[in-house]
C-alpha cells in the first residue's frame, strides 16, 4: 500500500484564530483614561510555536494585488524601526503555491522562526510599518479595501513545531 | 457561540473549497486596516481516490501535510526518525542534499477526527528526485523496510498534500529580491 499523495487538492487549514474567540467572549473594556496609554492588545494572530504558517487563499484574478500589498510590507519592514517588526521580518517569507485552491491561488507564509505574542496579522503588520500621516491619507482607506478585496476567504493558521532536531 | 477547537479540513476537493469558504474579508472602517480574514468552518470533506502521485518537487521550496492518527503520532515521528537515519547514513549525493533542507514540523491545531497534523518542508527541495519514504528506508534497512512502511502507513488519517511553492518574497532584509 501506498499512502497517496495529492497534488491537486489543496489542504484548507480552516482554522479559528484564538482572537476571535476572545473577541466573541470577552466583555468591553472600559475606556483608558485619558492620561494612560492605550492597553496593550493582544495580537490576532499569534503563533505560540517556534515557527508557524498561514495559508492564504486569493482570488485568481487579483494575485497582483496582493504581491502589491507583501512588497508593501517589505518595503515597510526595511523602513519601519520597530524592533519586533524587524525581527519578524527576519522570519517571514511568502511563496506562491503551483496548486490552486478551487478557482483561487494559494499564498503560504512561512514564519520560522517566530516571534512570540506577536502580531501575524498582514494587514496590522503592515498599519505598523506606516506613518500615522500615511494612516490618515484618504488614498490608505482605498488600499485597505483594495488588498482586503485580494482574499478569497480567511487566512489559516498552523502552529508548528519541529520535530526530531 | 463556543469555538473549542481548530478544525482542519485535509484535502477537499478543488471546486469545493472556495464554495464551502464562503466568508468575505471585513471591510475596513475609514483610516483603519481591515481585520485579518478570518477563516469559516470549513466542512471536511473525504479526499477523492487519488492515484499514486509523483512525491518530485519542481520548485523553490515545498510542502507535504501528513494527517496522522492521534494515537499513532509517536509512531509516525519513530518512522520519521529512521528515515533521517537513513538519509544520514546513506551514501548517496542526492539523499545526503535531501536530509540537509528536509525539516519536519507538528502542528499544533488538530484536524477533523483529531487528525494531527504534520507538515515536511522541503526548503529547498531536491529537484525532481522523489521523496518516497519506502524507497529511501529500502536502501538504508532492507529488512525493516516492510514492517517500517506497514507501521507508517497504518498512522494516515487520510494521504498526504503535497504544495510546490514558488518564492514571492523573503522579507528579510538580509534577501536581495531576486
Amino acid at each position: 500500500m501506498r499512502v497517496f499523495v495529492i497534488t491537486s487538492f489543496a489542504l484548507a487549514l480552516a482554522l479559528v484564530p484564538a482572537a476571535a474567540l476572545a473577541q466573541a467572549t470577552t466583555t468591553q473594556q472600559p475606556p483608558a483614561a485619558a492620561a494612560q496609554p492605550p492597553a496593550p492588545t493582544e495580537p490576532k494572530i499569534p503563533f505560540t510555536t517556534p515557527a508557524g504558517m498561514l495559508l492564504v487563499s486569493i482570488k485568481p484574478d487579483k494575485t497582483a494585488v496582493f504581491e502589491e500589498m507583501v512588497a508593501k510590507l517589505k518595503a515597510g519592514f526595511a523602513k519601519s524601526q520597530d524592533e519586533t517588526l524587524k525581527k519578524q521580518a527576519a522570519g517571514i517569507k511568502f511563496y506562491k503555491a503551483s496548486e490552486l485552491t478551487g478557482p483561487n491561488a494559494l499564498y503560504v507564509v512561512l514564519v520560522d522562526p517566530a516571534v512570540a505574542a506577536s502580531e501575524y496579522d498582514l494587514f496590522q503588520m503592515l498599519a505598523k510599518t506606516m506613518t500615522p500621516d500615511e494612516q490618515r491619507a484618504p488614498e490608505t482607506a482605498d488600499m485597505w479595501k483594495r488588498f482586503a478585496d485580494a482574499f478569497a476567504s480567511g487566512m489559516n493558521k498552523l502552529n508548528l513545531t519541529l520535530i526530531g532536531g | 457561540m463556543k469555538i473549542s477547537a481548530f478544525l482542519v479540513a485535509v484535502a477537499l476537493a478543488a471546486g469545493s473549497l472556495a464554495a464551502a469558504r464562503t466568508q468575505q474579508p471585513p471591510t475596513p472602517a475609514p483610516g483603519q486596516p481591515p481585520a485579518a480574514p478570518v477563516a469559516g468552518q470549513v466542512p471536511a470533506a473525504p479526499p477523492a481516490p487519488s492515484v499514486p502521485a509523483s512525491r518530485k518537487f519542481t520548485s523553490d521550496a515545498g510542502v507535504m501535510f501528513s494527517a496522522i492518527k492521534p494515537d499513532k503520532t509517536a509512531d509516525f515521528e519513530a518512522v520519521m526518525a529512521r528515515v533521517k537515519e537513513a538519509l544520514g547514513k546513506s551514501q548517496d549525493p542526492q539523499r545526503k542534499q535531501q536530509a540537509l533542507s528536509w525539516r519536519v514540523f507538528k502542528g499544533l491545531e488538530t484536524g477533523p477526527g483529531g487528525a494531527v497534523i504534520y507538515v515536511w518542508l522541503l526548503d529547498p527541495p531536491v529537484k525532481d528526485v522523489e521523496y518516497v519514504i519506502t524507497d529511501i528506508l529500502r536502501e538504508a534497512f532492507p529488512n525493516e523496510a516492510q514492517d517500517l512502511w506497514a507501521k507508517y502507513t497504518a498512522c494516515f488519517l487520510s494521504g498526504q498534500t503535497m504544495l510546490n511553492l514558488q518564492q514571492v518574497v523573503n522579507m528579510s532584509p538580509a534577501i536581495v529580491p531576486k
